[in-house]
């Protein structure tokens, strides 16, 4: 069996954003539409309702569609923005004077500290309820820093290489050795750290969703469906496991294709042999 | 000794950004904070007034965060709006259920994680140990609830091995004798530790593997075979105690990972630690109840860190010369 892992991941993953896109299209129902309260509680699977339903005859597949359409919309935004964020300012304080890069360096570590939980929970206890818009935000923000750790580190490391000074050397502005010959080098490992970021911050948000704390129902996302699910579990384990299957495998692909990817940044970085 | 001056200023810091955090919730709610708590229980505009001025909410900001500074320090933090009860008696039960449960969590993290990583890392070209590899990294990714939640179906609803939630038995806890309450308790912990041990165990043993991995390809690792040391103490005597460190350095870095990866697993499982406490005071808007405990997670989470600076400075003899 030759390793089939990354084409695997990239189908499923790619699958599940083209259904998330589309879930208007193809989810038969509409996402918080209570289809019959009496007669529609908690079943199982069936023809006209291919995952069941949920507590209040919700179709747990269109329910399954939309969440995705949630969660992947606060996925992608909060780690565009963790990733431009933490880039900027990692390299920033890579190329500023030493002892100010270093200053900018111990507020990254510091924040890094504090729990991320916390900062979530007094949001939350700011504002109420939190929009998708805000709480991708606010994840992106919670995530910036561990992202401008790795851009300094990679930056530092870059700058020290013999091409970068053979380019200062040659003469040219430090603003075009950045941009021609510092950032090329960056795109391939910040990818895959974006990417396993990705993963991480859907976890992350279902697991708010989860505790109440993110997207508020009737919207979906598949961590408060599995909230909704929690005082069914004896009953009706289904309404639970279809959100957390989901969250499953697009978690596990989304990570599957970050590992595929730092392998392939780091044979770039490798020299050939007998060269 | 800079080493030791610049951890410091940072644990300073996170006291500070914490303590600031909770202080915001408590004072600057955008309203009233005394909203909820008054209009609830139908008060008159006099008892509104007195309400303000026992919880010093008529004071100028800065006298406010002098008083708030105050409490954080002595840990006097009055009493809960809704309860009525003192904050800190309720934060340090928190507090105690807590330490049991992620104690317990971490003890079998650690266990499983660096055995099973140290094997992994010594020896890579094992079928198991690949194997392994694949079904830790999903463990790795995958919600905590999410295991949390297979677990209890399982193993609570389905084979009705272990209890569905809490920390001990109503009924046990009051009729019961000791022994009967130990096991008991025990017998609670074991799923959400099970949870925490499982997410945390695959976190560590990724660390442990690479750090293994690293520390089998150096000199005096080969040197150590090469004048005759066996297999086994060459691992134990020369290469372990070197892959050490950087494991350490993710287990402290876990830390507040941990505290926000508790209050998901302790919902799941009703277990009245810290996370559940703070998750219930803010839904009921309980703004002391909050702050106090934002504050106090803040400290553990610093102190925390500070253990993991002195472990890994006992562990490691280069950074004592460092600091020197």
């Amino acid at each position: 069996m030759r390793n089939n892992m990354p084409r695997f991941s990239t189908i499923v993953f790619g699958a599940i954003v083209l259904l998330a896109i589309l879930a208007p299209l193809v989810a038969p129902f509409g996402p918080a539409q209570q289809l019959d309260i009496v007669a529609l509680k908690n079943r199982a699977p069936s023809v006209t309702h291919l995952l069941g339903t949920d507590a209040y005859s919700r179709d747990l597949l269109s329910r399954a569609l939309f969440g995705a359409r949630t969660s992947l919309f606060v996925a992608f935004a909060a780690t565009t923005i963790a990733t431009v964020v933490g880039t900027l300012w990692g390299g920033l304080a890579a190329t500023a004077a030493n002892r100010l890069g270093d200053g900018m360096m111990l507020i990254v570590d510091v924040l890094r500290s504090v729990p991320r939980m916390l900062l979530f929970l007094v949001a939350v206890a700011l504002a109420g309820a939190l929009s998708p818009v805000w709480l991708a935000a606010l994840l992106g923000i919670s995530a910036w820093p561990a992202i401008s750790r790795m851009a300094f580190v990679l930056v530092r490391d870059l700058q020290s290489r013999s091409f970068v000074e053979a380019a200062h050397a040659a003469g040219s502005a430090p603003g075009r050795v950045f941009l021609r010959h510092i950032a090329p080098h960056l795109t391939g490992p910040l990818t895959a750290a974006g990417t396993l970021l990705l993963a991480d911050i859907l976890a992350l948000e279902s697991g708010l969703s989860f505790l109440g704390l993110g997207i508020k129902p009737p919207g979906a996302s598949w961590g408060n469906m599995v909230q909704d699910a929690l005082p069914y579990l004896g009953s009706a384990w289904w309404t639970a496991a279809v959100p957390c299957a989901c969250l499953l495998v697009t978690v596990f692909s989304a990570s599957a294709l970050a590992d595929q990817l730092q392998k392939m940044t780091r044979r770039d970085e490798t020299p050939v042999p007998g060269l | 000794m800079n080493y030791l001056l610049r951890r410091l200023l940072h644990v300073l810091a996170v006291v500070a950004i914490s303590t600031s955090l909770g202080f915001v919730v408590l004072h600057l709610v955008p309203g009233d904070p005394l909203g909820l708590a008054t209009e609830q229980a139908g008060r008159s505009a006099a008892a509104r007034a007195q309400l303000q001025a026992q919880y010093g909410l008529d004071k100028p900001l800065v006298q406010q965060y002098a008083a708030f500074a105050k409490r954080a320090v002595t840990g006097n933090w009055g009493v809960s709006m809704v309860s009525g009860r003192p904050v800190g008696e309720a934060l340090r039960e928190g507090l105690v259920n807590t330490l049991k449960l992620s104690g317990t969590g971490l003890l079998l993290a650690v266990l499983l994680g660096v055995s099973i990583g140290a094997w992994q890392g010594w020896r890579p070209q094992s079928v198991i140990g690949r194997m392994l590899g694949t079904v830790l990294t999903g463990l790795y990714v995958i919600p905590e609830f999410v295991v949390a939640i297979t677990l209890i179906t399982i193993f609570s609803y389905h084979l009705s091995v272990f209890p569905i939630g809490g920390a001990m038995d109503p009924v046990l806890s009051v009729v019961g004798s000791k022994s009967q309450q130990t096991r008991d308790q025990l017998w609670h912990l074991v799923l959400p530790a099970v949870t925490l041990g499982i997410g945390w165990g695959a976190a560590i043993a990724r660390q442990q593997r690479t750090a293994v991995l690293d520390t089998r390809q150096e000199d005096f690792v080969r040197t150590a075979r090469a004048k005759g040391v066996s297999a086994n103490n060459v691992f134990f005597r020369h290469a372990f105690p070197v892959a050490l460190p950087p494991v350490v350095t993710v287990i402290g870095l876990m830390l507040p990972v941990l505290v926000g990866g508790a209050v998901v697993v302790e919902t799941v499982f009703a277990w009245p630690g810290l996370g559940s406490l703070l998750l219930k005071a803010i839904g009921a808007r309980d703004y002391p109840l909050v702050s106090g405990a934002i504050v106090l997670t803040g400290f553990v989470v610093a102190s925390g860190s500070v253990l993991t600076d002195v472990v890994l400075f006992a562990l490691n003899p280069r950074l004592r010369a460092h600091a020197q």
